[in-house]
């Protein structure tokens, strides 16, 4: 895999002790070895891989399985294959509902990479005082949902919201940002954003941490300014981190579901109805739970595919030590 | 790189010091901008936690209540008997499970980023996978397996499930990933197994991680309504997320009383915050290497 | 072949995980008082029947629907269970509630004490899909204070939509945050069926194949309301900006609020205003108000239908009814209980006036229209209905479309 880096040193125990098995058995070359770093491997991720059999291996073939259903909750699923599945694709609701959500992935992502990052960067210091500021960006990670819902209705409110009123001053026309079509789903995503700051703020934070300060020090020796040292020592070993970030938004943001129901109830005229809400109408609302088991393994293909193509196209530059 | 760069360094004129402390001040005015802005809902939860029903919507909006309703939080322990055993329940789910989890995540994580062996990436994958299947309709088949196991309306059903995530495998993986290498070698060449290197080697470092995804799991342990909701059925099990959302009836909303208990929530996420701090923003300094 | 077992997961043969014979019983919650209520109700119960254990479970209301349907999918259903008007539809037309009447005449149960008209409307296909301890219905909230200082006549039963909607203009004043509007009418499906009823329309057809929403009453009704919108009697969904119409009342803005059933009273008496309620205004076709029915039924599927029939009854004796009615927001379901004194005494009852109109109003109560899918069709109205209130489009534009899309939805149900 792309990124691991091997030194000598780190084999030689590996080494020696096949080197030895090899002296002793003289066995067929092909028969794996268990050597001691494989027995270590199996052994920590032993805990987690039987936990994950019984929890998400057993939950996800069934949850599959309801998906070849059709079910009501109230009587038996009854088997009908890939029905569901043909179904979704003359579903008119369907489609509207991916564009709604890829759009606010589009707009969703950039915006939250650049401001966490920006604000990780800025709030990374020791000073006094900053603690405090890391903990207001963190709140509203933890507000309720309901509170945001009310005060940002307020602050978008087309006759009386703060945001028009700043906006007047400049003298632009007051936007009707909730109620119509072109700018419900960007104040959607705009109130996203600012609710995750803190989850992807923490993050780049934590990430920042593992840096470390002896390089910057040498670059500013070397007379290297700040956007230098970004770009040459900070950008390329938070990459890993930068990379959990963007899998983690697009996994997400793909699943938003909160804020667009609270804030408009997938108004107007369904122009914030997202996927995951019209999954979650369809499963208990409509009682179509097979119908919407088959949208859940269809965002599983979507999401499994762009994250693919992130892995791909991505992990090249992702390093995990520099030079 | 030499010393030599140093002598022939050119002095900072008068000129970009002030600029330099004018880009600081409006770097100052943003990040107080954006803090206030992220506060406004706070202050608004706490200022309508404290009113009398008819001051909640009237505008222009009201930031001092005209007298403070402190009865708004006491009833809550008056109305709900329970009260004090919703808070109890949440705080040890949520110990248990940010201890355990912390644990089984490190070390699957530690195995996925430094030891090899067949299948490794596979698996690792396969959790990445599992993520990306949304919750909903894992509810149902965890419920029947709860139920098979006869662990229904018990907080075990809670945490055995919690016990280990994919998100925190990856999360604490990528974080090893980028932990030098050179400390685990020095500490392999002194002879040190993997376990030993886990323990005191990787751990140590990777506190910011740690206390990351421990603030996290912390908080959505916390936070989380649905499973409690499906999983209990006897009132004094309840957690305080399912507690509180019998203040709003099926269609009448009591909204001080739910911003007085969402306030109270609230206050251990931010104390378990704060103190995590501490260790995710270590500072300049990181790791003991030389040079 | 891995088919069978996993559908044999979600049987409910097996059992739940009680105890043979025990009623599990799962109610919605409305006040913070329930859960101790509805246990001692269980707990007096089953002091009188030793022999009947009963388990209840009171659940948030946010929360209330999933559980249920959640339990039942994995094969521990309740055998009783509360229900709340857009799930019965459903419910009552998949079949999934005991027909009572089976266990009625087997012991002649006495009904009578009960509103006929909540019987009417629990009966489906000529069976009781389930009974219940309390009723309510739509009615009208007025501000006295501003009647007084605006020198007219408090509402009574005998008001037309006309009446209506010229003392509204009298009522409405201000501009901008400030403003006070006369006729605050909701937009959620329960007000505006009233509309459409009361105007001669219907929603549905008899038989629930066709959606009547265009016909030409059903479109007046609508446009009636959208009319005191543009009018600017009625805010526009931005005017109210989250809030609930009786929210707006509460706070002093709303001189009428047509909205709300009787948990809007408890919500007013919160506030600071001077309130009190009326029957709903009579349409072109007299009065209709939309009959709010929750009610306990019995699974069909129950292992343990006799104790839960027993437990039940308990439910809505008068007995029963009595010891819960403080936690009641609507009327209680058997006369006896209404007119006492528990009820008549409260201070909602004296001041406000929050039982004669409902009385006044029970004749023309209108339930809603038993269709599969009910869920399905509301969402699709609603959506499509958001157009006229923000003053776009008229009703006459968009109602037809609006049946066509829930008639697509109708054909493909039954096609099922």
């Amino acid at each position: 895999m792309a990124g691991t880096s091997t030194t000598g040193v780190a084999n030689e125990p590996a080494v020696a002790a096949a080197a030895a098995a090899d002296a002793s058995a003289k066995k067929p070359p092909r028969r794996p070895r268990l050597n001691k770093e494989t027995l270590a491997g199996y052994l920590f991720i032993a805990p987690g891989v039987i936990h994950s059999l019984l929890f998400i291996v057993f939950v996800l073939f069934v949850s599959a399985f309801l998906s070849l259903t059709r079910w009501d909750l109230v009587s038996s699923p009854e088997f009908i294959g890939i029905q569901n599945y043909v179904d979704l694709f003359s579903d008119e609701l369907f489609f509207i509902t991916i564009k709604n959500t890829v759009i606010f992935v589009l707009m969703f992502i950039p915006l939250t990479i650049t401001l966490s990052l920006s604000v990780a960067l800025a709030a990374n210091t020791k000073l006094r005082g900053l603690a405090f500021f890391r903990t207001a960006y963190f709140f509203p990670y933890v507000a309720s949902m309901v509170a945001v819902a009310i005060v940002f209705r307020w602050l978008f409110s087309s006759d009386y919201g703060l945001i028009n009123g700043f906006l007047g001053w400049f003298g632009i026309d007051p936007v009707n940002w909730l109620n119509s079509c072109s700018t419900a789903l960007p104040s959607i995503a705009f109130v996203s954003v600012w609710k995750g700051l803190g989850w992807n703020m923490t993050l780049f934070l934590a990430g920042l941490q593992g840096i470390p300060s002896h390089l910057y020090e040498a670059a500013a020796l070397d007379g290297a300014g700040r956007w230098r040292q970004f770009r040459d020592i900070t950008w390329p070993l938070l990459t890993p981190t930068t990379f959990f970030v963007l899998v983690t938004s697009v996994l997400g943001s793909f699943q938003v579901f909160d804020t667009a129901y609270l804030m408009t109830q997938g108004g107007p005229e369904r122009c914030t109805y997202t996927y995951l809400y019209y999954l979650y109408q369809q499963g208990f609302r409509f009682f179509n739970m097979g119908y919407a088991a088959a949208m859940a393994w269809l965002l599983f293909a979507v999401l499994i595919a762009v994250t693919f193509i992130q892995f791909k196209f991505l992990n090249k530059r992702v390093n995990y030590e520099l030079g | 790189m030499s010393s030599a760069d140093v002598s022939t360094r050119v002095p900072p004129a008068q000129g970009s010091q002030v600029a330099k402390r004018a880009r600081r001040l409006s770097g100052y005015v943003a990040l107080s901008f954006l803090a206030a802005v992220s506060l406004i809902p706070f202050a608004w939860m706490i200022s309508t936690s404290f009113k009398q029903r008819f001051e909640v919507f009237i505008y222009p909006p009201r930031w001092i209540p005209e007298s403070l309703q402190w009865d708004n939080y006491l009833s809550l322990w008056r109305d709900f008997p329970f009260w004090n055993n919703w808070i109890f329940n949440s705080f040890k789910i949520t110990i248990f499970v940010v201890l355990a989890q912390l644990l089984v995540c490190s070390m699957s994580a530690y195995a996925f980023a430094r030891l090899r062996f067949p299948g490794r990436d596979l698996i690792f994958y396969l959790y990445l996978g599992s993520m990306m299947v949304p919750d909903v309709v894992n509810l149902i088949p965890t419920f029947v397996l709860m139920r098979s196991l006869g662990l229904l309306d018990s907080h075990a059903s809670l945490i055995i499930p919690a016990l280990a995530s994919a998100i925190g495998i990856f999360m604490l993986r990528q974080f090893f990933l980028s932990i030098p290498r050179e400390l685990e070698d020095a500490a392999r060449v002194d002879g040190a197994g993997y376990w030993r290197i886990y323990w005191d080697v990787i751990l140590p470092l990777s506190k910011p991680a740690l206390a990351t995804l421990g603030v996290f799991l912390f908080i959505w342990t916390w936070t989380d309504f649905i499973t409690p909701l499906i999983f209990l059925s006897s009132p004094e099990k309840y957690t305080l997320t399912v507690g509180q959302a019998f203040i709003n009836g099926q269609r009448s909303s009591d909204w001080e009383r739910l911003m007085a208990a969402n306030v109270m929530s609230l206050i251990p996420l931010l104390i378990v915050y704060l103190a995590a701090q501490r260790h995710i923003v270590q500072g300049v300094t990181l790791t003991g290497l030389k040079g | 072949m891995l088919l069978a077992p996993a559908c044999g997961l979600f049987e409910s043969g097996g059992g739940s995980s009680e105890e043979p014979g025990t009623v599990v019983v799962m109610l919605p919650s409305d006040n913070p008082g329930d859960i101790q209520a509805r246990q001692a109700l269980a707990e007096a119960f089953m002091k009188q029947h030793e022999d009947i254990p009963v388990k209840i479970q009171v659940i948030p209301a946010e929360g209330y629907d999933q559980k249920v349907f959640t339990s039942i999918a994995a094969g521990e259903p309740p055998d009783i269970f509360g229900s709340g008007d857009v799930i019965i539809p459903t419910i009552v037309s998949k079949n999934y509630a005991l027909d009572l009447n089976t266990l009625i005449e087997k012991e002649d149960y006495d009904l009578s004490s009960f509103y006929p008209q909540v019987l009417d409307g629990l009966r489906f296909d000529g069976k009781l899909v389930g009974l219940t301890d309390n009723w309510d219905t739509q009615v009208m909230y007025y501000n006295r204070e501003l009647f007084d200082k605006a020198g007219l006549d408090y509402p009574d039963g005998t008001w037309t939509w006309d009446d209506f909607v010229s003392n509204a203009r009298q009522l409405t004043e201000g501009e901008g945050p400030e403003k006070v509007f006369g006729a605050v009418h909701g937009t959620w499906f329960v007000p505006i069926f009233d509309a459409v009823w009361s105007f001669g329309g219907e929603v549905f057809s008899e038989d629930g194949s066709e959606c009547l929403l265009d016909s030409k009453e059903s479109v007046a009704g609508v446009q009636a309301v959208a009319d005191l919108i543009e009018e600017g009697l009625s805010p526009t969904p931005e005017q109210l900006e989250g809030q609930s119409p009786t929210q707006l009342l509460l706070s002093g803005r709303a001189a009428m609020v047509i909205d709300a059933g009787r948990w809007g009273a408890f919500e007013l008496q919160e506030g600071r205003v001077d309130w009190a309620v009326a029957p709903l205004p009579k349409g072109p076709a007299g009065r209709q108000n939309f009959f709010h029915l929750g009610m306990f039924a019995i699974a069909r599927n129950s292992d343990s239908k006799e104790n839960a029939w027993e437990f039940l009854k308990y439910m809505v004796s008068k007995e029963g009814i009595q010891s819960t009615v403080d936690n009641l927001q609507g009327i209680p379901a058997r006369k006896p209980v209404a007119k006492s004194s528990v009820v008549t005494d409260s201070a909602i009852v004296q001041e406000h006036d929050a039982l004669d109109p409902f009385l006044e109003s029970l004749p023309t109560a209108h339930t809603a229209p038993y269709v599969e899918d009910f869920a399905v069709y509301i969402d699709t109205i609603g959506a499509g209905m958001d157009p006229i209130w923000s003053g776009e489009k008229s009703a006459a534009e968009v109602l037809p479309s609006v049946c066509d899309k829930v008639e697509e939805q109708i054909a493909e149900q039954q096609a099922q």
